[in-house]
């Protein structure tokens, strides 16, 4: 084994965490060395010409991990054996921000206090005594969000995410009325340019919902919309709307990911070095502290590269799975309170219009809040005993629907294949849409990942294993949602609409929080407020593992948030190498 | 609520394969052009002549499943869109760990039809076909182990639809007839805010990868 200089701070995996927080360091002066499983893919020699093949990135997958490197097992409660089950992640420099959509939020404030929120609006009503019985597990998270709002900014404007302010400093709606999203948090600056536009399906959608008295916005999305410089001297070009977008590397480098914002500031520092085709196998450590990490490199060769300050940044499962794998689990609390976005489903056809839905990428897309959130308490409370429910979800109208991938959603009274679903999929491909519900489930004592006793990688590392259901909030939720999107295309004027109102825990959604959450105790969390390992002081989890609850919003701008935070704290001396209960 | 079919006129230009559609295929040069306005019975035979991992029975078999799957109608079915040869090179390429799957899955379907109708699947009736695979679909038959039959139909299928629906490069959706026919226009670099906005069918050029 061959033991490499050791460096001031050692990176695992360059996803969407990893990048704000080794640029910073990087910055700050530190020697950084990333150690990325992935290869090295680039716009101009993977993207340009290679990415307009649904086939290969999206249904063959070449960008994800494999069951070799992150093999992931599946159960729905103690009672079952778990079985191997495929998560969408990524294995590539960028990680998952390279081929995920760019859908992009601030959580609002209500969502780092859920725990707070729902006693201030329920807790005199008796209605919450089910959570007590499913177990949930809701705590606030140790921040808030008018300390966190500045890294918001930094994110926004670094690694580029455009919308339409709702709200700057308390003023509602000030630049465009029509466009905002109301409820957003109160934000200081502006977005750095504007969403994209509409298309087809997004006038359909928000024709519905202006019908229903709602108050549709285009979401904000991790695009670029013109030709723009971030305020890391970064220049990109605007989006062609080509629509290989979800799944796919982005041709023409317009949205936005830890490749294309982050890597080329980082790649300019001496100090800075990223290391492809290094896959981390296990965190060794000494007398509470990790002393270095393991890896192997392309040719099966293992290495040793020790540190002073380590990083995770493997998406959820391999940062939970790495540090159960080494042993770092001291108060029992890695793997715990894993959220898992649970999934129903409502489509529908016009046939007086075509909408033609392949032809933008899927984040074009307008969207409701009224019913995310607690924007709606007072409604959840004329509900009847068993219908009601806390939190709720965002509603969009996305696009992106290539034959490829929209084959499989049809009339339930359509058997899938035949003469019968011929007629229907040739009439009906362009002229169909099936809504984004984005549920807001809870976090639960029975919902966790840990080791599978069964399954490994090829160099011996156990999976991990998921253990997740849906609880009565997220079935109840589910029934609730399902109506109102039915609701939306009814006014829409949609000539049929079908859907799944139950909810189900589907083993492939990409939006997979908790695992090691963040608190003000290491009896219930696993870090502290700045992502610092409470048994394991020069350890930090990058990523959503260390949310305490969801939100009804993609993840990945408080992720990114949540990097330039830890790293704000590194290079501020607010955290103690030493003592993670020490900080300021 | 139910669906009422489009007037013809309504229906996107290039569901009916234009002149333009023709010449363009015919540039480039390939019998594919020729292969196209074929009877799906000259077709079988060419292709028989040339799978990789499919014997002649075996190659018969899968090609009356995908018929099965998606038939020929006022559009072409899937074996004249070259379903079956896409499903052939796959099995050489990436999805070789399937090819006992496809092996053993033909001979128990076979292995039905000769029970249920004293002879091969590739043999029977549209119907009875599309009820064998029915049964297959809902793990009926006793050739399969439990659970058997409903994955490998769902492989089939799956594959079926790649073999319609993926860029023609990977050997299926010949002159990109699935495309045509339930109008998509294949990939661009970019898409005009008016055809974006647009309510009515698109009139845009086909085109695949190799074209961009
Ligand atoms: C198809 C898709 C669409 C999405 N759309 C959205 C969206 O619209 N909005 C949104 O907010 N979020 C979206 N997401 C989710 C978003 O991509 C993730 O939240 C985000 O990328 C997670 O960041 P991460 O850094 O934790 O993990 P990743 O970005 O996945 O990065 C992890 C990296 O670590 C590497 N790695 C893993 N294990 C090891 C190891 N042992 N050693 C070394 N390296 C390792 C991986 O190769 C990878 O590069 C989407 C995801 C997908 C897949
Ligand atoms: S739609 Fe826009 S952002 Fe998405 S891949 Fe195409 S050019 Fe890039």
């Amino acid at each position: 084994m061959a033991v490499q200089p050791r460096k001031d701070v050692v990176v695992i995996g360059y996803g969407a965490a990893a990048g704000p927080v080794s640029l910073e360091l990087a910055q700050d002066g530190r020697s950084v060395i990333v150690l990325e499983s992935g290869k090295r893919r680039t716009t101009e020699q993977d993207f340009q010409r290679g990415s307009f093949d649904t086939l290969r990135w999206r249904t063959r997958g070449e960008m994800l991990p494999g069951p070799e490197r992150a093999p992931m097992t599946y159960r729905k409660s103690e009672d079952e054996d778990a079985l191997p089950a495929s998560y969408i992640m990524a294995s590539t420099v960028g990680g998952a921000s390279v081929h995920w959509s760019g859908q992009s939020w601030r959580y609002y404030e209500d969502d780092f206090r859920v725990k707070s929120r729902i006693e201030e609006l329920y807790g005199d009503t008796g209605r919450l005594d089910y959570l007590q019985e499913d177990r949930a597990a809701i705590q606030d998270w140790p921040i808030s969000y008018d300390e966190v709002e500045p890294f918001y900014e930094k994110a926004e404007w670094q690694i580029g995410i455009g919308g339409w302010p709702g709200n700057i400093d308390g003023e509602i709606r000030p630049v465009n009325p029509e466009e905002g999203n109301p409820y957003e948090a109160p934000r200081k600056r502006d977005y750095p340019f504007r969403p994209l536009r509409d298309n087809a399906t997004d006038l359909t959608f928000r024709q519905g919902a202006l019908e229903l008295g709602l108050r549709p916005f285009h979401v904000p999305t991790a695009i670029t919309t013109e030709t723009w410089t971030s305020d890391l001297g970064i220049t990109r070009p605007g989006c062609t709307y080509c629509a290989f977008c979800t799944s796919h590397g982005c041709w023409n480098a317009s949205k936005s990911s830890s490749l294309v914002s982050l890597l080329p500031a980082a790649e300019e520092l001496d100090n800075f070095e990223i290391r492809t085709e290094a896959h981390v196998i296990r965190l060794n450590h000494e007398n509470g502290r990790v002393t270095s990490v393991t890896y192997v490199d392309e040719q099966g060769d293992v290495h040793e590269q020790p540190g002073d300050i380590f990083i995770l940044g493997a998406y959820t499962f391999q940062n939970v799975r790495l540090m159960l794998h080494s042993g770092i689990d001291a108060n029992g609390q890695i793997g715990k309170y894993f959220i898992n976005r649970p999934s129903i489903k409502v489509s529908a056809t016009f046939d007086d219009r075509y909408l033609n839905g392949w032809n933008g990428p899927a984040v074009q897309r307008q969207g409701v809040d009224d019913f995310n959130g607690e924007n709606i308490a007072e409604r959840k409370l004329e509900l009847a005993e068993d219908a009601f429910f806390i939190r709720g979800a965002f509603i969009g109208s996305p696009s992106q629907r290539f034959p490829l991938q929209t084959f499989g959603d049809h009339p339930d009274d359509i058997r899938g294949w035949g003469a019968e679903y011929k007629d229907y999929f040739t009439e009906n491909l362009n002229r169909y849409i099936s809504l984004q519900l984005l549920m807001e489930p809870l976090p639960y004592e029975d919902n966790y990942i840990d080791l599978d006793p069964n399954y490994t990688d090829r160099f011996g590392v156990p999976a991990a294993r998921v253990t997740n259901r849906v609880h009565s909030n997220e079935e109840r939720m589910g029934r609730f949602i399902h109506d109102r999107g039915v609701e939306i295309l009814e006014a829409a004027g949609a000539s049929r609409i079908w859907g799944r109102a139950e909810a189900t825990a589907r083993p492939t959604m990409t939006h997979d929080l908790g695992g090691a959450r963040m608190g003000d105790d290491p009896a219930n969390s696993a870090t502290n407020r700045y992502c610092q390992v409470w048994t394991m002081p020069n350890l930090f989890v990058g990523g959503g593992a260390v949310a305490p609850t969801m939100s009804g919003h993609n993840p990945t701008e408080t992720i990114w948030m949540l990097s330039y935070w830890m790293s704000d704290a590194i290079r501020n001396g607010k955290v103690n190498l030493d003592d993670a209960s020490d900080f300021s | 609520m139910t669906t009422q079919q489009p007037p013809t006129s309504q229906r996107p230009p290039w569901t009916q394969l234009s002149r333009r559609g023709v010449l363009r295929i015919g540039v480039g040069g390939t019998a594919a052009a020729i292969a196209y306005h074929a009877s799906a019975l000259d077709l079988l035979a060419q292709e028989q002549q040339g799978y990789a991992v499919f014997n002649v029975t075996d190659g018969r078999t899968i090609e009356a499943i995908v018929e099965r799957i998606w038939p020929e109608s006022d559009t072409p079915g899937a074996v004249e869109i070259g379903v079956p040869r896409y499903i052939d090179n796959a099995l050489i390429g990436a999805y070789q760990h399937k090819q006992l799957d496809y092996h053993k899955g033909l001979r128990n379907l076979d292995a039905a039809a000769r029970r249920m109708h004293g002879t091969v699947f590739a043999a029977l009736e549209p119907d009875q076909q599309t009820a064998l695979l029915e049964s297959m679909e809902n793990d009926e038959l006793d050739e399969f182990d439990e659970g058997e039959g409903s994955e490998f139909f769902s492989t089939i299928h799956q594959h079926t639809m790649e073999g319609l629906f993926a860029d023609p490069i990977y050997g299926g959706n010949k002159d990109m007839a699935a495309w045509r026919a339930v109008g998509y226009p294949g990939p661009f670099y970019a898409i005009s805010e008016q055809s974006q906005q647009s309510f009515e069918p698109l009139d845009l050029p086909m085109q695949s990868i190799t074209d961009l």
